[in-house]
């Protein structure tokens, strides 16, 4: 199954010539298998689960409820604490992914050596590879009251009144997941290694050159540049990072699953971890259905809104 | 299926074989096909450590755990080959439960905790024993408890458990009990002498400890179990004088449907004087819980303890014995058994309540047969496994081995470092096992999540009770199946 | 390509230019290590605990201490060795299902125009919103009845189904954007559709097909939510699920953790290591945007 941490959605037509078919048939042979997989393994689960959310549902037995299932969630309190926690999560996501890594590709964009240039993004894209989950694990021991080092050093430099029992305060708990960077399986804190930087610098190399040559001469300094010509520019990387990454943080779940399973209380909850809990441990699995497709359509509704408010006035031209 | 195919001929095969082994031996296999069987098995804490690991240490001791059993038994019957699975038992077992049993796929003999099992019997995920219980264990000695009823060798530990259709699903073979670890020294250092005698005592032994600067419990806040033992064993001092109104069929248990009856007659709540100051002295208890305990999980708790800095552990005979083999520890540990509670507490608690077996029910030879078998036709050599395994004389080594657990079949041989426990084992179950998972496994994570917040100070007590409420009720209404 | 008309006049007065730049590069420098430092730290803090015992662990995770334990490599090896197998079958297998899938369904998409196409395309692409969970239990009910559970094709057909949709989005927009005139030229001489997927499409798409190989590579490895689900035999299991265990078995004792995490890294730093420059030229061919 994918867990892939990223998505997207439509492709924008690009707008090349193409070569008329005599004969049609002979290319639908090629999607052929790429769909029968799809069926199966896609559209089959997708309507089954949409079906089965309307049922009562605990993986053998079934019992029709109708929309039961979508009035409970309405009523419950783990979804209802899961909301504030999931925007939270995704605001920090979004914000984090918006600038840091942009901030790094620029400033890479910028070196004068580009060796320096190659190395940096060799550098930054090794943890791709890396295990997440001891990222993970670090920093559940980073965020130990007694014995991790950030309480420690807090209370070294003599700022020990913010010392927090950084993933067991209900208060704090939600932000320290987001500074781990958010639910998923992402790269975390400081958010400047991974895909993000590399689909900002893919960007920022396309910019042509003569652009950048002209802007230098005509005296524009580096921050003007960036606002006025790099943002604009790069605005097709900018979307696509924004929507993946509220993509991903809505759906995601699996560093809340090692390190606190939704808690202390429902500080933690989102509802990937809901859906999880319910289809998995206490076999409710209509009622997670339920839960996803709602999922699903918020995300779509999202999507379709991003792509439509950030649509860049120059269509169609991006290479 | 191979089997279906050779059907009439195994009947034929089995009577010649059975004629033939009752001449022939004292045990014979009487209930077995003769074809080539595989039986899988997930052992739980049984499974030995050439499957699973059980320390990362490589002088660790090897633990043979049910391997013993599975080799003589494969020797008896050279047909039966049997695999042990390697999974651990962690916060992630219920999933993996839920997920094999919906699946068809979990082993033909899993370990089950009885709970679950009795939650779960309307999805038809497991055989009841009551067919296999009534026939003779062959395995068993003439004349001894379980040669003519398989059921008579079992200690009464084995009906906590029984579900709402009056079955029962899970083969109790041995029993654990809960007890309180401490550290000597950190006690000595407190000034506390001996160990407490009733749950007053153990709050000013506490307080102790914390004014001589250690943690007094080192206490897992995120994971169901410390919390809800302690929270079940409350209960049933506060509720002492009204589990003879809720005990509709007088067993002296109370069960998830005689507590969810009670619930939906709205003769049991969490808005009742009793239940209100059982969540006080919860946080209270809470009080002295080492920083950060909300968020700790059971792992962070032990190491808490054994690396000295707590003077208590909320624990049980399964960590006897990592506690007392740990390289690690530097201190003097011992173990006592749950305070009761009494009027110096609460006037809604009598004194004297005699002290109840806060465990009784559990054990780690708790397994089940999932339904699945009866499809593979491996039903019939699992439960033949069972009554080998559970046979005194094959028990007694295999739980003396493991040092955790004390026998709950007659006739079997004990490891004397389970007298730790003895006394308490031996009292009576108490009512009320878990009032938490005494519903299911959902309410006894609601509970904790909905009681985290009190525990830690930002929630009134007033809230935390109507939320608990809601729950309460959805979870009534979940048992009795509405 | 657009060229942005530029009217900017400012004209102030600055330092001159290469001083500026030496003082900037600097900070540049600066911003950029603490980051790399930053990024690092837990993978260095992976690499010293996994040559600490219980006592050295206590004392520190930043330094490195001696002795440096081996053993706990020896031991990490003992367990997770075998899951290693494993992973890297199920990985492989999934990766080359998913380019032979993909590519073949992307250039089809991308250079031809045929009824119903678009729709077809968006029903694809629409499938990368699904939430993994949404999806899990009815496909784990599907590969059951299939009588896949238990087995490694179980993790590998569901594994290329879900990897594929992006590869579909990437390789598409690629080979959209390869030269008319290669196909017209293979085509005078007779060329088949399939010789020109295969000897001019597949070829050219070597960079995004990198990308494709890596950003499965990397889902397929690192699964754990779904293989814990599917494969409960010992023999069977992947790294995820391995360490898995190691978490839950030996939660105490740090040091052969991190080794077993240091040892599932390498197959992986491995292949990186061998294919990043296509990866980074790849997504340098900015083919990954809207």
């Amino acid at each position: 199954m994918t867990t892939l941490p990223i998505a997207s959605i439509a492709e924008t037509t690009p707008m090349r010539a193409r070569a008329r078919i005599g004969k049609v048939w002979p290319v639908y042979l090629f999607i052929v298998p790429a769909f029968v997989l799809l069926c199966l393994f896609c559209y089959y689960p997708f309507f089954s689960a949409f079906y089965h959310s309307l049922f009562d549902w605990d993986g053998v037995n079934t019992r029709f409820v109708g929309l039961g299932n979508f009035q409970a969630m309405l009523g419950d309190e783990v979804l209802a604490a899961s909301l504030p926690n999931i925007a939270i999560l995704t605001a920090m996501g979004v914000f984090f992914a918006m600038t840091l890594p942009l901030l790094a590709a620029e400033i890479i964009f910028n070196l004068r050596s580009q060796i320096s240039q190659s190395v940096y993004r060799y550098l930054f894209t090794i943890p791709l590879v890396l295990p997440w989950v001891v990222t993970v694990l670090v920093w559940r021991f980073l965020y130990d009251p007694i014995d991790g080092p950030i309480n420690s050093i807090l209370n070294a430099i003599g700022l020990g009144q913010f010392a927090r029992a950084w993933l067991a305060d209900p208060t704090v708990a939600i932000y320290a997941i987001g500074m781990l960077g958010g639910g998923g399986t992402g790269v975390g804190f400081p958010f400047v290694a991974g895909l993000n930087l590399l689909i900002y610098l893919a960007g920022l190399n396309s910019i042509s050159r003569e652009v950048i040559d002209a802007s230098r001469l005509d005296g524009v300094n580096a921050l003007q540049r960036f606002f006025m010509i790099d943002l604009p520019l790069i605005r097709g990387q900018v979307r696509t990072i924004l929507v993946l990454t509220i993509i991903t943080q809505i759906q995601a779940f699996q560093t809340i699953i090692l390190l606190t399973r939704g808690g202390p209380g429902y500080s933690t909850m989102v509802p990937g971890m809901a859906m999880y809990q319910n289809a998995f441990e206490f076999g409710r699995m209509g009622y997670a259905s339920a839960i996803g497709v709602v999922l699903f359509v918020v995300m779509i509704i999202i999507t379709v809104v991003s792509l439509n408010r950030l649509r860049s006035p120059v269509e169609g031209d991006e290479s | 299926m191979a089997l279906d195919r050779g059907h009439s001929l195994r009947k034929v095969g089995r009577g010649i074989a059975l004629a033939a082994l009752l001449l022939a031996s004292a045990w014979p296999a009487a209930a077995v096909s003769q074809e080539q069987v595989t039986l899988t098995i997930w052992a739980g804490l049984y499974t030995p450590s050439r499957i699973l690991p059980m320390s990362s240490d490589p002088n660790a001791p090897e633990v043979i755990g049910i391997d013993a059993v599975a080799d003589a038994y494969m020797k008896l019957h050279p047909n039966v080959n049997i695999q042990l699975i390697a999974n651990p038992i962690s916060a992630d077992s219920r999933r993996w439960l839920v997920t094999q049993l919906t699946g068809g796929v979990a082993p033909d003999i899993i370990w089950n905790s009885p709970d679950w099992a009795a939650e779960d019997y309307r999805k038809n995920w497991l055989v009841p024993l009551e067919d296999y219980l009534g026939k003779p264990n062959p395995y068993i000695a003439e004349g001894e408890l379980g040669s003519e009823k398989w059921y008579d060798s079992f200690m009464p530990a084995i009906n906590v458990w029984r579900a709402a259709d009056g079955k029962l699903y899970v083969v109790l073979a041995d029993q654990i009990q809960v007890g309180i670890y401490y550290n000597k020294d950190l006690f000595a250092k407190a000034g506390i002498d001996g160990v407490p005698t009733d749950w007053e005592e153990l709050m000013q032994d506490a307080e102790k400890l914390k004014a001589s600067g250690a943690f007094p419990f080192a206490q897992s806040g995120n994971s169901l179990d410390q919390l809800t033992w302690v929270s079940g064993w409350l209960t049933n001092f506060y509720y002492h004088d009204k589990i003879g109104t809720y005990d509709s069929d007088g067993d002296g248990l109370l069960s998830k449907v005689e507590m969810a009856t009670a619930v939906k007659n709205g003769t049991y709540s969490f808005d009742q004087q009793p239940n209100r100051e059982r969540l006080e002295q919860l946080k209270r208890f809470a009080g002295y819980w080492q920083t950060g305990a909300l968020g700790t999980d059971d792992a962070g708790a032990q190491r808490l303890f054994q690396t000295g800095r707590a003077g208590m552990w909320i624990s049980g005979s399964w960590a006897l014995q990592t506690i007392l083999q740990d390289p690690e520890r530097k201190f003097d540990v011992g173990v006592f058994y749950l305070p009761n509670v009494n009027s110096k507490t609460s006037p809604l608690v009598a004194d004297n309540i005699p002290p109840t077996n806060k465990a009784a029910g559990y054990g780690i030879f708790e397994f089940s047969v999932p339904q699945s078998t009866v499809e593979r036709g491996t039903v019939d050599t699992a439960f033949d496994f069972l009554m080998f395994a559970t046979a005194p004389q094959n028990l007694g080594p295999m739980v003396t081995e493991a040092g955790i657990a004390a026998p709950a079949v007659y006739g079997a041989t004990a490891n004397p470092d389970l007298e730790l426990f003895a006394e308490s084992i031996s009292y009576p179950p108490a009512p009320l096992q878990e009032d938490d998972s005494m519903f299911d496994f959902e309410f006894a994570q609601k509970f904790m999540a909905i009681t985290s917040p009190y525990l830690g100070g930002t929630q009134s007590l007033d809230d935390t009770v109507s939320r608990l409420d809601v729950e309460l009720k959805a979870a009534a209404a979940r048992v009795l199946g509405e | 390509m657009t060229t942005a008309n530029l009217s900017v006049t400012t004209t102030r007065a600055k330092r001159p230019l290469p001083e500026l730049l030496a003082q900037a590069d600097l900070g540049k420098h600066a911003f950029l290590l603490i980051a790399v430092v930053l990024t690092y730290a837990p993978f260095w803090i992976m690499f010293t605990v996994s040559f600490k015992d219980q006592a050295q662990f206590y004392h520190s995770v930043w330094e490195l201490d001696f002795p440096m334990h081996f053993e706990n490599y020896e031991s990490a090896s003992a367990v997770v060795g075998r899951y290693i197998a494993n992973s890297v079958f199920v990985t492989v297998a999934t990766i080359i299902g998913t380019i032979v899938f993909s590519s073949l369904a992307a250039f089809a998409f991308a250079r031809y125009r045929f009824p119903a196409k678009r729709l077809l395309f968006w029903m694809i692409i629409s499938l990368l919103m699904v939430p993994s969970i949404l999806t899990m239990v009815p496909a784990f009910v599907l590969v059951r009845q299939m009588g896949l559970m238990n087995s490694h094709w179980g993790l590998i057909l569901p594994g290329i189904a879900g990897h594929q949709v992006f590869a579909i989005f990437l390789l598409r927009g690629y080979m959209a954007s390869l030269p008319e005139e290669l196909f017209e030229a293979a085509r005078i001489d007779g060329a088949s559709i399939f010789h020109c997927y295969f000897h001019i499409a597949l070829p050219l798409s070597r960079p995004i097909l990198s990308v494709v190989v890596i950003t499965t590579l990397l889902g397929s490895w690192n699964d754990f939510v779904w293989p814990l689900l599917i494969i409960n035999s010992d023999s069977l299991r992947t790294v995820p699920i391995g360490l898995a265990f190691f978490q839950t078995q030996f939660s105490t004792n740090h040091g052969p953790l991190m080794a077993g995490y240091v040892l599932s890294s390498l197959p992986l730093l491995l292949v990186f290591v061998l294919t990043s420059r296509e990866f980074i030229r790849g997504l340098t061919a900015g083919a990954v945007k809207f």
